[in-house]
């Protein structure tokens, strides 16, 4: 079964907002429900995401975030495997890089940054690794084995951070802040030095990273024989197999390539904004990364144009809470699991209508 | 019989009027109408793809028409579900088996059974099957796995179901493809007997003998539109055939091989299942430059695990594999496919392509790695493309257009581009399953010049079919297997349908067969 | 005699922690024997967990609590059946979108509604179900071991427990012994044979993801209303994934299914006690640590042992004719 081919703007673009129309649409109800006007509660949800620089630089800040989570997912879907570990991996991605932060307090940032790259990333993949390992060698499930690691990440860095990695004479569970040649530069300071003036945000040169992170994707998945083995794996086991393509390779890479990418969460979190790892810093960006994915249809460009809408949301809502007590930040979880629900499982609703106007 | 006669004078069993059937782009059925006199053998004819099985499907309730009707005893009828079929008396035996293979023989039968507790659901079960045993000799044991059972025995089970829900109207949807020529010849005789108990046979198939040997009227079918019915008996097999495809066939050319040195040489290969039943037993076999050998028998009897095994696809329990004099036996299917085997997989939607990817990228499938499609890092997309084009080109594969998806192309096309991506790398070895399962037959002509083409060029063939004509038509010898093993060597012109028939039920093994 | 108590009150503890996780699982059994993928048991427990806390919270009643907690459940399956048995869509993203809708609808109601961040108020005792005493049991407590075994270990349950215990045989009659026990297992094994013999295998799987989702929501509201006294932010902690896991090793049959959660159960019990027990050769184990331990059972079961079971041959597959 294959589906008639739709314009490209139809499948990019017009279809992503249809469904992300009707999550809004369904958490209006919920707004509702609370009692609150949800015409009101969208509205300031958009001037709080896009209204002036900081809030833009927010949004930046978060969609940073969303291109590496979203990645996380998409890289590994294509090669056949549902990766619901983001969260963890980009837990211990955050790990990695604080190890090299604190165990070269006195390096300069050449030396620092990019070894706090390279573990971030390595630690992330080798957190994937094991349920990557698990999938390709003994058949287990890797969306329940991926969760449980979820579990076990925030158990482990509980206790590493409660009892060993904790600052000296602190009681919230965090680092000591690092030195100043590990941090990531941010973006406001970088433009005042040139003589523009924006409002401050935590956005930093993790953005950048990021886009090349998306053009990489991009690169491996369709340009390289890597990737058109992933992608055929993904597609069609059997096929595969018969290609002489390696399925546990190609289960294993794209794993841990989407575990490495998810701990680059840690670049934007904890080397470009916090300079300090802190207890559940992932905060459920690697679960959002499941909606960034499959609202841009796994694709990089489409990856991208979701995590600036997601960062969006999260500004806003972050700046909704504000106004409206009454509303919770988590409304931004609920209208997640909606665009996941209508992207990815109720997507052929949508499409059946818009084939038979446009195919 | 001289019944035809009184039987117009009868209101027909079934009467198909107009029915008419898109799949998105696909007009699978075109305003067909036919009508199926009670208590006969009606047989309905055409080419793979010519919506035989959808019409089927439709009069079982089973796929809804866009337009027609379908009359029963005369009275318009609309299923919208093979239950109200079922209740009109109407039963169907799919060309894929509809059989739940973790239950007991009786767990399937009573499964549609809604009207009574199980109990009695059981008892009555087990009445129809002592009945059927008795009356028409189709003894099976009700609490047998299906899993376990032949084919052969699989079809049974699918008849007596149809037969314990009573249906009057039955519908066979190609049901001599897993039969060795033996068990046809029994099912031919059940269902004469089943036309003499006043039942209709609606005998689904796109084999002429069939046609010729059972049914009493045909209706031949071409690209979804009737082009004719006739009474069997004032037809003939060729003019069924030029019906069928709408010109005379032409009859492949054919030229004595000069089989060079060994290409292929395998010693007691031995596969075993993943439940510990052995697969394929000790098969011994050469293949030499030069030369097709052809692989007969029945589906299901070890000839896939003989291809995956040489492939590299399926790990050998024992045995030994040598290609060009080199002992490739530990080698993996990418090893394999550098040496110099080429392999066109029996399924080629399972195995041989990628539904979802374009034809350029479906042409890329086990030639990824090859150093002329790379640059070091990057893959030569361009290069790529160039070389689908021409083979697009050369195959006639239609349309000619690379970016389209893989899985859009018709059966024969796809197959074609198969054979393209195999044959052009030169193999030295070509293992070919199945080259011409739902193909047409402008396809079938082609692919058969195309692998006798790489024969006299020097290539090696193993050539595995079920299509007896299509083995006897290209091999230069002929192996048959049965229960795993070898059973024995024919020549072509040794393998009548009788000799090859009794070697492929394991009844005989021809005197004086060398184990090849 | 004291190690003796010590054991009954570990293996009293097991059945406590085991009931939610029965019902859970045995929900999960009922969609995936149909060939659904019931990757969101975690979000119908949730949810029930919430509705269920919120009702009784509101009406005092843990019977109207119970019931709404099933009605939250079962609307989520309902959901998850809308787009995946009725428009094919993926069956483990839908479950994924339950999950995380699941994980913010809540606390958001909550904030709303009792203005508590995340939580619903801690419920009087007379708005929970209360641990039973069976009969006889002051005559039980005479004698030692008949105390320990009448009214500690088969007594002294909520009544959701004895549900749970009740409903492994009921789930296993029905599965083997029913009609729709026979099609809801061939279902799962070949949607089409079912289809071609006159049976909806839509309506089969409606049917299954209801009673899936009823069963869940009875563990959902265990969590709140039975086992503890109101709804906290997160509180079924990975439960709904340790049973659906369980039901993986249980080879999507009820009594191993029932021995998977026992032995989860017995894992999480004495976790409890592990904690801040100095053991030998390792010594203390952190807290943090020792409460991963189901998770990692988890993985190992799934890693060392599972491999090989035969799942329902066509789970995760969309059925629909072609049209
Ligand atoms: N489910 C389907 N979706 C799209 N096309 C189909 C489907 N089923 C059959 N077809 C197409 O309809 C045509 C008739 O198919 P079928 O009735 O199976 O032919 P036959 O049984 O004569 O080989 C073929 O071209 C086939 O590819
Ligand atoms: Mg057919």
């Amino acid at each position: 079964m294959t589906r008639a081919k739709l314009p490209a703007w139809v499948d990019y673009g017009l279809a992503p907002l249809l469904t992300l129309a009707a999550a809004l649409g369904a958490s209006s109800l919920a707004i509702l429900a609370i009692g609150e006007n949800p015409w009101a509660a969208l509205s300031t949800l958009a001037g709080g995401a896009v209204g002036d620089t900081s809030g833009i630089g927010y949004t930046l800040y978060y969609a940073t975030n969303f291109v590496f989570a979203g990645l996380a997912v998409a890289l590994p879907f294509h090669g056949g495997s549902f990766n619901i570990g983001g969260e963890g991996q980009a837990y211990l991605g955050g790990l990695g890089a604080a190890l090299v932060c604190l165990a070269l307090p006195a390096a300069s940032w050449w030396l620092v940054l990019p070894l706090a790259f390279i573990a971030a990333f390595a630690f992330g993949a080798g957190w994937a690794f094991v349920p990557a390992w698990l999938k390709a060698t003994r058949d287990s499930h890797v969306v329940i084995t991926t969760i449980m690691f979820n579990l076990i990440a925030s158990a482990l860095m509980a206790y590493l951070l409660v009892n060993v990695l904790i600052a000296p004479g602190q009681s919230a569970p965090e680092t000591v802040t690092f030195a100043e040649s590990a941090w990531l530069p941010q973006v406001t300071p970088l433009l005042a030095s040139m003589g523009i003036e924006i409002g401050p945000s935590p956005l930093n040169l993790s953005f950048p990273v990021a886009i090349l992170a998306s053009f990489g994707v991009w690169l491996l998945l369709w340009r390289t024989r890597w990737g058109y083995e992933i992608r055929a794996a993904g597609l069609n086991e059997n096929a595969a197999a018969y290609g002489g393509i390696s399925l546990a390779r190609t289960t294993i890479l794209s794993l841990c390539l989407g575990g490495g990418l998810a701990g680059l969460v840690a670049l934007n979190e904890v080397l470009g904004a916090q300079h300090r790892l802190l207890l559940g810093f992932p905060g459920g960006y690697g679960f959002a990364g499941i909606a960034v994915a499959l609202m841009g249809r796994n694709h990089p460009v489409g990856i991208f144009l979701a995590a600036l809408l997601f960062g969006a949301l999260y500004q806003g809502g972050t700046e909704l809470s504000f106004d409206m007590p009454d509303v919770t930040r988590e409304i931004v979880v609920v209208i997640e699991g909606l665009v996941i629900l209508f992207c990815g499982a109720l997507e052929s609703l949508f499409r059946k209508r818009l084939e038979a106007i446009f195919a | 019989m001289g019944m035809w006669d009184c039987m117009t004078l009868e209101t027909p069993a079934v009467a198909f009027v107009g029915i008419d059937k898109r799949f998105g782009a696909v007009h699978a059925n075109r305003d067909i109408s036919l009508t199926l006199a009670k208590g006969s053998i009606h047989g309905l004819i055409g080419e793979n793809g010519a919506g035989k099985s959808t019409l089927a499907n439709i009069l079982y309730g089973y796929l809804s028409p866009d337009r027609g009707e379908i009359r029963i005893d005369g009275q318009p009828r609309r299923f919208s579900n093979p239950s109200e079929a079922i209740a009109a008396g109407i039963g169907m035996v799919h060309q894929h088996f509809m059989l739940v293979e973790t239950f007991t023989v009786l767990e399937n039968l009573i499964l549609g059974d809604g009207s009574r507790s199980l109990r009695e659901a059981k008892a009555s079960a087990l009445a129809t099957l002592a009945r059927l045993a008795k009356d028409h000799d189709l003894g099976v044991d009700p609490e047998a796995v299906v899993a376990t059972l032949p084919v052969g025995l699989r079809q049974r089970v699918e008849i007596i179901k149809a037969l314990h829900r009573g249906a009057q109207i039955l519908i066979l949807d190609e049901p001599t493809a897993v039969l060795t020529p033996a068990e046809a010849e029994g099912l031919f005789t059940l269902l004469r007997a089943l036309k003499a108990e006043g039942r209709t046979v609606l005998l689904v198939t796109h084999k002429l003998k069939e046609i010729m040997a059972i049914t009493d009227h045909v209706t031949v079918l071409r690209q979804g539109a009737v082009v004719g019915t006739v009474e069997t008996r004032s037809s003939s097999p060729a003019e069924l055939a030029e019906l069928m495809i709408g010109r005379k066939p032409s009859p492949p050319r054919r030229e004595l091989s000069a089989p060079g040195g060994a290409v292929l040489e395998v010693r007691n290969l031995r596969v075993t299942g993943g439940d510990g039943r052995t697969l394929l037993r000790d098969a011994s076999l050469s293949v030499h430059a030069g030369e097709i050998v052809g692989i007969a028998g029945v589906a299901g009897n070890g000839q896939s695990e003989l291809l995956g095994a040489l492939a590299g696809l399926l790990r050998p329990g024992g045995g030994k594999v040598a290609l060009l004099g080199q002992d490739i036996t530990r080698l993996d299917g990418r090893e394999r496919r550098g040496l110099g085997i080429g392999h066109i997989p029996e399924d080629r939607l399972r195995d041989g392509m990628i539904a979802d990817m374009s034809a350029t990228e479906t042409g890329l499938l086990g030639r990824q790695h090859e150093p002329r499609f790379n640059r070091p890092l990057l893959l030569r997309r361009g290069f790529v493309l160039e070389t689908v084009t021409g083979w697009m080109r050369d195959y006639d594969i239609r349309p000619p257009d690379p970016g389209r998806a893989s899985a859009s192309f018709s059966g024969g096309n796809q197959q074609k581009l198969v054979c393209a991506r195999e044959m052009e790398r030169k193999p030295a070895l070509l293992l070919v399953g199945q080259p011409t399962r739902g193909v047409d037959i402008g396809a079938i002509e082609f692919i058969h010049d195309r692998l006798l083409r790489l024969r006299d060029a020097g290539a090696a063939i193993l050539l595995v079919s079920v299509e007896l004509d299509e083995i006897r038509a290209l091999s230069d010898r002929i192996l048959v297997m049965a229960g795993g093993s070898i059973v024995g060597e024919l020549s072509p012109q040794e393998a009548s349908d009788r000799t090859l028939g009794l070697l492929m039920a394991g009844m005989e093994a021809k005197p004086g067969t060398e184990a090849a | 005699m004291d190690e003796l108590v010590q054991f009954v009150s570990i293996l009293s503890a097991t059945i406590r922690l085991a009931a939610p996780l029965v019902l859970a699982a045995l929900g999960g059994l009922f969609a995936e024997r149909s060939g659904v993928i019931d990757i969101a048991i975690e979000a119908k427990m949730l949810a029930a967990a919430f509705a269920a806390a919120s009702a009784a919270s509101v009406t005092g009643s843990p019977w109207i609590g119970l019931l709404a907690g099933i009605a939250a459940a079962v609307a989520l399956a309902l959901i998850h059946a809308y787009a995946c048995v009725s428009h094919q869509g993926n069956q483990v993203v839908s479950g994924m979108a339950l999950n995380i809708l699941a994980a913010g609808l809540p606390p958001v109601l909550a904030t709303a509604w009792f203005h508590q961040s995340g939580n619903t108020p801690a419920l009087p005792s007379e708005a929970r179900f209360p641990a039973l005493d069976l009969p006889f049991s002051a005559l039980a407590e005479t004698w030692l071991w008949l105390d320990l075994l009448w009214n500690r270990l088969i007594g002294g349950h909520n009544l959701l427990v004895y549900v749970a215990a009740a409903a492994v045989p009921l789930a296993a009659f029905v599965l083997y012994r029913t009609r729709f026990g026979l099609r809801l297992r061939a279902v799962g094994e070949n949607p089409a044979a079912v289809d071609t013999a006159g049976i909806s295998v839509v309506r089969l799987r409606y049917q299954a993801l209801i009673i899936g989702g009823a069963l869940s929501g009875v563990a959902g509201a265990y969590l709140s209303i039975a086992q503890g006294a109101g709804f906290t932010r997160d509180m079924s902690a990975g439960r709904g994934f340790l049973a659906l896991a369980a039901l993986i090793f249980g080879r999507w049959r009820p009594v191993p299914t029932l021995l998977a959660c026992l032995l989860f159960a017995w894992v999480d019990a004495i976790q409890t006690r592990l904690q801040g027990v100095e053991i030998p050769v390792i010594g203390f184990v952190p807290v943090q640590l020792v409460s991963a331990l189901p998770y990692i059972v988890t993985v190992l079961l799934l890693a060392g042992w599972v491999g090989k079971a035969k799942p329902p041959r066509t789970i995760g597959l969309p059925y629909g004719r072609p049209r």
